[in-house]
């Protein structure tokens, strides 16, 4: 089990106590001047019967006291295990831990190098992948199969993740049909509703549209999750300039807002349910028009936003490894690199999309296989500097004496191997013509497809589940 | 006639003076569609080329469209005859199911901008408001916006159910060319600027 899978020992910080304050509360004046719109009728009886204000158009004002309550309901740390039951993750505001798709809109393919729409068999490769790399820990499914018709997609990724990965699968849905149909497929594979409860393998993840729009299908997936008691995250992803005010500290507390008024829904609902905060405040490109996934404004805020929530002792549903750039290139090796290591300076909890690019329209395996290099190599920065007598190796040194040599010393041979070696990058003296690492990395995954399969799911089990999501002999 | 302070104001986005400019140049004798297309139109021109070259940012291209709009105030009412004639006219929302609007909305807003007339029919749009707004606004033009990979389906069904009556098409995330042939789509945009160049190929 990784209890954490890192450590942080690197002191960061973004937000300073009264610019937090001044954030939190500007949340709230946000919450219960401005109001949201929020619909769904069982959520507006609810949050109207514990002291919200609803106008007959769903637009409802948020007291702080249902936030302050909220907050002291929900509970800071959970479990998540892994498909065959075991404990997995330890999920708090201390959790270290990254994920990677199962599926997307395309794949990069990883042997061609052409960029393709992601098709249903992609999914074995991606789980497969996923369940071998040490620094991934948990899996996204979407359900965006273009060969899968849109009433079962989500349900049909879900299966098929499921049984060539026993890590954590963080899912979603199209509609609130495919969340309760996945709890289902979920609760028969963990052995019973009750067993999920107690021991989930899965946690969701749904979203509002910033800004401030709370929609039926947002707050009944919320509803229904935390009646169910399965971990939600629930994430607005906003633009500056366009669904955000176009300034940071406006961002942040817009997001937050729209954060804390799922929370409200979520503990009205089941107090108590598990939430993970998430928040994803970015750029909107004022000459391309894209939510950009790979600028600096985007790490920065992800990254104060993990602050926000760890404010709140919620664990942060952040996001890294991502890039613009459609292909392996400078721009894209930039961009992942800067927002891993922004991930981990922040201590952001699960973090989502790594090897997504092309601003969150492809994912390469061969860029998660290199994310997974990187984040390595920046886990081993953030381990930090000990400074004890047994580091300062005084003794040792002493012994050695100046001009001496620290190669045979008894120190060395103990010690060395605390080093990080990279498995993918070249130490070489004298380096090769061309550069090894792509290669490497194909081989790797080419080892995976090989080699490494998961134990397999009861064949009766699995068969029955396709048989009730298979696709419509007419469609 | 020097109208070259009122065509600066527009590309500067210069909402402020642009009133009283068009007044003082109405006032000394300037003809109204001269104003308007010399001066207005012009500069909207200049400003959408800046803006395809990477020069002029998105919410330039709106405050200037803004200060056209304002000049547009002043004088159209002088013309003689028939309106300003627009370079066509557009009927756009989100579809069916989908909630998603800043997309939309930026197409909606540089669509103006060029001169097109465009009727906002808001999200989750059905497929039979699609179909009472071709008959209501007689648009040129029917767009199709979409978020959500499920919500992209019914855009299948209205582009079927349209039948070629007026011209479509489609955009949003998910929304790639190979699909947009694949249902008949008249055309498809991967962003709001090429939409409007879009727009104006399918209306030559």
């Amino acid at each position: 089990m990784h209890l954490s899978n890192g450590n942080k020992n690197v002191e960061f910080k973004i937000l300073e106590d009264d610019q937090f304050a001044l954030i939190h509360q500007a949340s709230l004046t946000i919450m219960e001047e401005v109001g949201l719109k929020i619909q769904g009728e069982r959520t507006l009886s609810l949050l109207s019967d514990h002291g919200a204000r609803v106008e007959r158009d769903g637009l409802t004002r948020i007291p702080a006291e249902l936030v302050e309550q909220s907050l002291a309901k929900v509970p800071g740390e959970f479990m998540l295990y892994d498909r065959d039951g075991a404990p997995a993750l330890k999920v708090n505001s201390d959790s270290i831990y990254f994920g990677t798709h199962a599926d997307q809109l395309e794949i990069i393919d990883p042997f061609s190098g052409v960029a393709r729409q992601f098709l249903r068999k992609d999914t074995e490769l991606m789980a497969r992948l996923s369940d071998y790399l040490p620094n991934i820990d948990f899996l996204l499914a979407v359900g965006l199969d273009a060969d899968v018709p849109a009433g079962i997609q989500s349900q049909v990724t879900f299966l098929q993740t499921v049984k060539h990965c026993r890590k954590p699968i963080n899912f979603s849905s199209n509609d609130v049909q495919g969340l309760i149909d996945i709890i289902d497929i979920a609760s028969q594979i963990a052995g019973g509703r009750k067993i999920l409860q107690e021991r989930p393998f899965v946690f969701y993840y749904c979203e509002p549209i910033p800004p401030l729009t709370h929609p039926e299908s947002s707050t009944e997936k919320l509803r229904i999750s935390a009646e169910n008691r399965i971990p939600v995250v629930y994430m607005p992803y906003c633009m500056m300039g366009g669904t955000a005010p176009m300034s940071f500290a406006g961002a942040l507390a817009q997001c937050n807002a729209d954060v804390l008024t799922g929370l409200v829904i979520s503990q009205l609902a089941s107090p108590g349910a598990p939430f993970i905060y998430g928040a994803m405040p970015s750029i909107f490109d004022m000459r391309t028009t894209i939510g950009s996934y790979g600028a600096p404004e985007f790490a920065l805020l992800v990254a104060a936003s993990s602050e926000i929530a760890h404010r709140y002792g919620l664990p942060f549903y952040g996001t890294a490894g991502t890039t613009d750039a459609k292909f392996i290139d400078e721009q894209a090796v930039a961009e992942v690199t800067m927002s891993c290591f922004a991930s981990l300076l922040s201590g952001q909890n699960l973090v989502h999309d790594v090897g997504v690019m092309d601003h969150c329209i492809n994912v390469s395996p061969e860029m998660v296989v290199l994310a997974d290099e990187i984040i390595e190599m920046l886990k081993r920065f953030m381990q930090g500097v000990r400074v004890d007598e047994q580091e300062l190796a005084l003794d040792v040194i002493r012994e050695v004496g100046p001009g001496g040599q620290f190669l045979t010393s008894g120190h060395t041979a103990n010690n060395f191997k605390a080093i990080w070696y990279p498995r993918f990058f070249s130490r070489n003296m004298k380096n090769t013509a061309t550069s090894e690492v792509r290669g490497r990395i194909r081989e790797k995954i080419r080892y995976v497809m090989e080699n490494h399969q998961v134990r397999p799911l009861d064949a009766v089990m699995v068969q029955e589940l396709e048989q009730r999501f298979r696709p419509d002999p007419e469609s | 006639m020097d109208l070259s302070n009122i065509y600066d104001s527009v590309i500067n986005g210069d909402r402020e003076q642009i009133v009283q400019q068009v007044k003082n140049a109405l006032s000394e004798g300037a003809d109204p569609d001269v104003i308007i297309s010399d001066a207005l139109i012009r500069a909207m021109d200049e400003v959408g080329q800046r803006m395809k070259d990477g020069d002029v940012f998105v919410p330039e291209v709106l405050m200037a469209a803004n200060t056209m709009k304002k000049g547009l105030e002043v004088v159209g009412p002088l013309l003689k005859g028939e309106k300003r004639r627009s370079a066509g006219k557009v009927a756009i929302g989100t579809v069916e199911g989908d909630l998603h609007d800043i997309g939309k909305n930026l197409v909606v807003m540089l669509l103006e901008s060029a001169g097109f007339e465009v009727v906002d029919l808001g999200v989750d749009v059905s497929k039979a408001k699609f179909l009472a707004a071709i008959e209501e606004a007689q648009p040129d033009i029917i767009g199709l916006s979409a978020l959500l990979t499920t919500t992209m389906t019914t855009m299948a069904d209205v582009v079927k159910a349209i039948d070629g009556r007026v011209k479509t098409m489609v955009g949003g995330a998910p929304v790639t060319e190979e699909f947009a042939a694949k249902i008949g789509a008249s055309g498809y945009a991967p962003d709001a600027v090429t939409a409007v160049d879009m727009a104006r190929s399918l209306l030559v």
